[in-house]
């Protein structure tokens, strides 16, 4: 009997933001086979060179994504989801803006063949607060909030640190069990939608090893291939407040593509995909300028 | 020119207020030259070759009804179930009688499987509603049978009952059914999401294209039964224009059809709710294009405000739903206004589907700004289904010029529900609050969204009149509109929402020769028999079309 295939589910309302996270899902390296479910090609930006394949409702990419688009019926398209071989590793649906999380997750999360494994919440750091007062939005606002395990805290860049912060606050109440992340352009560690962890409900456990709380999360891009050494001893070296490392780099004596890891304070490499885009994602916490720091370490590599 | 056909009657209820009442109609090649009287047709009768037609002579003839809003191809699927329902529902092949306690539901459920000819047929049923026909259950099921898969639709569409042979007809895991948290394996109840998994199982029947056209050729009886001679279908497609294009055609352009359906199409398709409207712009032109005799293209679009009223899934404004749930958006206001915005600015008509008052408030809201942007007279706005709402709403509507289609059949068999297990009596009993529409002089018309409702004007006009609930207690008297009013909201005024009525709607000069024949006349009779009154049949075009017996 296989095992069930998990689903994420990408919610939050119009403009939050989901499509900028769906772009940044479907172009990095994550080495997994992920279906993405989408209402529409429309908004999708994925760079040509990435596509394997495309016909009028399925796009296959070069990095084992393949984006569909669902029309009204959720039900059918997992059933044949569940009946393409190979079988995805993992589903990603993308809500449209006016759903209850909630709703769509019972319906995904139950059907033959799947198990939900997490829900995620796009949040505008610009409009959120006012659209959860909003005479006609604001009750949705707040229902799709309370039903994330993680919420994504999208254009912080455009509000300054300070009402980012506030609203994070703001969020944190609304949903204390959530983890909360800011993310810049939909940039956000990839792990954090797909490591594979028991079926988790709304309003239950947390996700991803990570407890409920703030995270930032930043991108180091590298201009040209890294000693590995130097930045080894850098991220042994740094903060606590830094909890995760973990991305694509050229190795300067070999010119190979090497996966880069550190959680806590130990740093791993393993052989990384020559197709990857290469960048650092940075994961910390409590600590907004830790990520700066090491950014500008990492830059002497 | 073919010559004059002069139908003769015994009153002639023309809806034109300069001469309502009439006994003689001329009609040559489907258009109405003159009504009147044999006497005052002379000048045209002594010109032109004539025949007296007195077929009609002891009946009533009236313009011929028009449903501005229903939806044949959902109709298609359903009309091919068996029917065993609370209400009494008089179908083209079949009376499906009024069952009202548990006992003669289980009764009749049982002469219907017993009675099926095909020993492989899956039983599906529709119109199971808990609180007349009591906990039907697996169990009960199977006592009906233990080899023949049943499934028991419920009225409004809220859950799926299924016996055991019909849960391993489904073919799904069985712990994936236990698993489910809106299945009960035990009781066999599969709702909400548990039910879209039945659903996908029945699918397989209630698609099948046979199947499908035989139901269309069934709805195309219903339409004729209700006495209908023109209908709008008020969302095209349902789901793919290519197919039901093909299927609609088939079924309807044909000379033996008696009536012409409208298509309004849908200003966002279903499941692209956000989707860019210019795209959605240029797929409505090419749809437009299309040029037919009995499939009649406009200028009107469809945008939906919050969703359905049987499902309580309508947008309240406060005090909300007494068990505190929140309603939903189909689509979300900003959509909902970039799409209308874009529609208002091309001149197009349109529609807006709003079940609560506060999915009133969001379509008026839109319409203010649209109004401010770019003002626009006779724009025709409409406001479909109409719910609840305030009288302060119908004053807003008839400042900002809007229009509305009314359910008013929701009064009739949820008025009393809604009032003990939803919103409470006081809004409730005033749902589709007609007497405040014609009191701020609002245009208005009655539908039925076939199959919500049943697609009989006689009997939409009959709630209109008399406001009976399901117990037969009226809800709300100071909203009942006259006879007369609820006749136009069924010809005249109807047409209007459809922008036909200068060719259709009323019995005068110049328009289609569309006549429904009746054997009582709705002015004459008691109010409370307005619904009861027997349908000859229909005159469309000028040809006569008699209801099989």
């Amino acid at each position: 009997m296989s095992p069930t295939i998990p689903i994420t589910l990408l919610s939050g309302y119009l403009g939050a933001g989901k499509t900028t996270i769906l772009n940044h899902v479907l172009s990095t390296d994550h080495g997994l086979r992920v279906t993405v479910l989408v209402n529409d090609f429309g908004k999708i930006n994925i760079d040509a060179g990435l596509i394997k394949n495309a016909t009028g409702d399925t796009i296959e990419l070069t990095n084992g994504c393949v984006c569909c688009t669902v029309g009204d019926d959720l039900g059918a398209a997992l059933t044949a989801l569940n009946e393409t071989l190979p079988r995805p590793d993992h589903v990603l649906i993308e809500a449209s803006g006016v759903t209850n999380p909630a709703r769509v997750a019972m319906h995904s999360g139950h059907w033959p063949g799947f198990h939900l494994c997490r829900i995620i919440v796009a949040a505008d750091a610009e409009t959120v607060i006012r659209r959860s007062q909003d005479k006609y939005v604001g009750a949705l606002i707040e229902t799709q909030i309370a039903a994330a395990n993680i919420i994504v805290l999208t254009k912080p860049d455009l509000v300054g640190k300070e009402v980012a912060s506030e609203t994070c606050v703001w969020l944190t109440k609304r949903n204390p069990q959530a983890s909360i992340f800011q993310a810049i352009h939909g940039t956000l560690p990839t792990g954090m939608f797909f490591e594979n962890h028991s079926p988790v409900f709304p309003h239950l456990a947390q996700a991803d090893g990570l407890s409920p709380g703030v995270f930032d999360s930043a991108l180091w891009c590298p201009t040209r291939p890294v000693d590995l050494r130097k930045m080894g001893a850098i991220i042994e070296a740094m903060p606590l407040s830094i909890q995760r490392v973990k991305g694509t780099v050229i190795d300067r004596n070999t010119k190979a593509a090497v996966l880069v890891q550190a959680v806590g304070n130990r740093f791993q490499t393993t052989a990384g995909s020559p197709q990857a885009r290469l960048g650092l994602a940075v994961i910390s916490r409590g600590d907004p300028e830790a990520a700066k720091w090491l950014s500008t370490l990492l830059d002497t590599c | 020119m073919s010559e004059i056909v002069v139908y003769l009657a015994k009153t002639i209820r023309t809806m034109v207020r300069s001469m309502p009442v009439a006994t003689a109609v001329a009609v040559r090649d489907g258009q109405i030259i003159e009504v009147g009287s044999l006497e005052t047709l002379q000048p045209w009768l002594q010109n032109h070759p004539h025949r007296i037609d007195d077929q009609f002579q002891h009946h009533i003839l009236m313009p011929g009804f028009i449903d501005p809003h229903l939806h044949p191809t959902l109709g298609a699927i359903l009309m091919p179930c068996h029917f065993v329902t609370a209400m009494e529902w008089v179908l083209p092949d079949r009376i499906a009688p009024a069952t009202t306690t548990p006992e003669d539901y289980i009764l009749r459920l049982g002469d219907l499987e017993r009675g099926l000819a095909d020993p492989d047929e899956v039983l599906i049923s529709w119109g199971y509603h808990r609180i007349w026909h009591g906990d039907v259950t697996r169990e009960v099921l199977n006592a009906i049978s233990t080899t023949r898969p049943i499934f028991i639709w419920q009225r409004s569409f809220h859950e799926i009952i299924a016996n055991d042979a019909a849960i391993t007809w489904m073919g799904t895991a069985r712990k994936d059914l236990e698993k489910h948290p809106q299945i009960d394996v035990e009781t066999g109840r599969f709702y909400e999401t548990g039910m879209a998994l039945a659903v996908q199982s029945m699918n397989r029947i209630l698609m099948q294209p046979a199947r499908f056209t035989k139901g269309l050729e069934l709805v195309k009886q219903v339409i004729h039964l209700g006495g209908h001679t023109t209908i709008g279908e008020l969302a095209y497609p349902l789901v793919d224009d290519g197919l039901e294009w093909q299927l609609l055609q088939a079924a309807l352009e044909r000379d033996d059809v008696p009536f012409r359906m409208k298509i309004i199409n849908r200003g966002a398709l279903r499941g692209a709710w956000e989707s860019d409207v210019e795209k959605d712009l240029a797929r409505i032109s090419k749809v437009e294009e299309r040029a037919g005799k009995r499939l009649v293209m406009g200028n009107g679009v469809k945008l939906f405000a919050d969703g359905g009223f049987f499902a309580e899934l309508m947008q309240m404004r406060a005090p909300g739903f007494i068990d505190g749930h929140h309603g939903e958006w189909l689509m979300a206001p900003e959509a909902l206004e970039a799409h209308a915005r874009a529609f208002w600015h091309a001149g197009k008509q349109i529609h807006v589907h709003c079940t609560g008052d506060l999915g009133v408030d969001l379509a008026l809201d839109i319409l203010d700004r649209l109004q401010a942007e770019k003002p626009r007279f006779n724009h025709r706005f409409t406001i479909e289904h109409f719910g609840v709402s305030s009288p302060e709403q119908v004053r807003r509507i008839a400042d900002l010029g809007a229009i509305v289609s009314a359910n008013v059949y929701y009064l009739h068999e949820l008025g009393e529900a809604y009032w003990q297990h939803s919103i409470g009596f006081e809004r409730a009993s005033q749902m589709a609050r007609l007497g405040t529409l014609k009191a701020n002089g609002v245009t208005f018309a009655l539908h039925s969204d076939f199959t919500m409702a049943p697609a009989l004007p006689l009997n939409s006009a009959w709630v209109a009149v008399n406001r009976i609930a399901e117990s037969g207690k009226v809800l709300c008297p100071e909203e009942c509109i006259t006879c007369d009013d609820a006749m136009r909201a069924i010809t005249i005024d109807a047409a209007y929402i459809l922008g036909m009525e200068d060719q259709i709607g009323s019995i005068q000069s110049g328009k289609s020769a569309d006549f429904t024949v009746l054997e009582q006349d709705p002015y004459e009779v008691a109010p409370e028999n307005i619904r009861d009154i027997p349908i000859w049949g229909t005159v469309f075009e000028g040809e006569p079309f008699a209801l099989k017996r």
